[in-house]
């Protein structure tokens, strides 16, 4: 007979070592979190402390989430870095 | 932040602007000829955000920017070079230079505008002898022959055309002396 185990552990963001985006001339941003856990970690953004909602983004129509279970990518148009 | 039912990570990842670097510092000749400049130079202090990948230099001849920059040559070089070299200059002639670095993001302001007069064609530079030499002696493994080397050194404005090598062998106390005119052609017979 044989067993199956599976040890779950708190997300982490080991993996992920970037620290800094650069923009220039209105170029968009790509920023991308990989969280490692078990079970997948679910993702969310904040920008300066404000939370980014994934669903509606009428709020934030310069920023843009793509996934949000383990790996998620921000992508963060022109016009948010001048406000 | 993520999170899972046995807790939360945070991570955080700052969204900066990159500009073009700021004005290279100081630009300093290091060997003039009558054809080729060749400067060291100082890069800015602030490079943008992003690494300095090169630096410029636009040049023309004769008239200061009062008159425009729309007619210049540009030489581009990889900023980790120690020496930046303009060549294919003409002998007697005035150039105005101005320099700036480069970044991903682009070029920066141009800075330290200058003339240079370029100097008459005249006798090359030394050529730079490229064996080892100790106190002025330079050794053969060969019994009969010495291999002599050497990089071509600026030919200050016109083609060279021979090298002149004087030699004293150095044998115990017996010293013998010699001078020989060899041309090109000669030489790579050799």
């Amino acid at each position: 007979m044989t067993g199956h185990i599976t040890v779950e552990y708190p997300p982490s963001f080991a993996n992920t070592p970037m620290a800094e985006a650069w923009s220039w001339d209105g170029r968009p941003v790509n920023v991308t979190c990989l969280a490692e856990g078990i079970p997948n970690a679910t993702i969310s953004w904040f920008m300066a402390d404000n939370p980014i909602d994934v669903a509606i983004d009428a709020n934030t129509p310069y920023v843009r989430v793509i996934g949000w279970q383990s790996l998620s990518s921000l992508e963060v148009l022109e016009s948010s870095l001048n406000r | 932040m993520a999170t899972n039912k046995h807790g939360v990570a945070e991570h955080s990842v700052r969204l900066r602007e990159a500009r073009r670097p700021d004005r290279v510092l100081q630009v300093i000749v290091h060997e003039k000829t009558a054809t080729s400049i060749s400067y060291r130079i100082v890069g800015p202090v602030y490079d943008g955000g992003l690494p300095v990948t090169a630096f410029v230099a636009q040049y023309k001849e004769d008239r200061p920017s009062t008159s425009g920059w729309d007619d210049f040559k540009v030489k581009s070089w990889p900023v980790d070079q120690q020496v930046f070299i303009v060549d294919g200059l003409e002998p007697l002639r005035t150039y105005y230079f101005r320099f700036a670095a480069e970044n991903q993001v682009g070029i920066g302001d141009w800075a330290h505008e200058r003339p240079e007069v370029m100097p008459r064609r005249s006798a090359p530079e030394p050529p730079q002898i490229q064996n080892q030499v100790y106190g002025g002696i330079a050794t053969t493994p060969y019994a009969t022959k010495f291999e002599l080397r050497w990089a071509l050194p600026p030919d200050n404005g016109e083609i060279i055309t021979a090298f002149l090598i004087s030699y004293v062998p150095v044998r115990f106390v017996l010293q013998l002396s010699g001078q020989l005119i060899m041309n090109l052609a000669d030489l790579l017979f050799l």
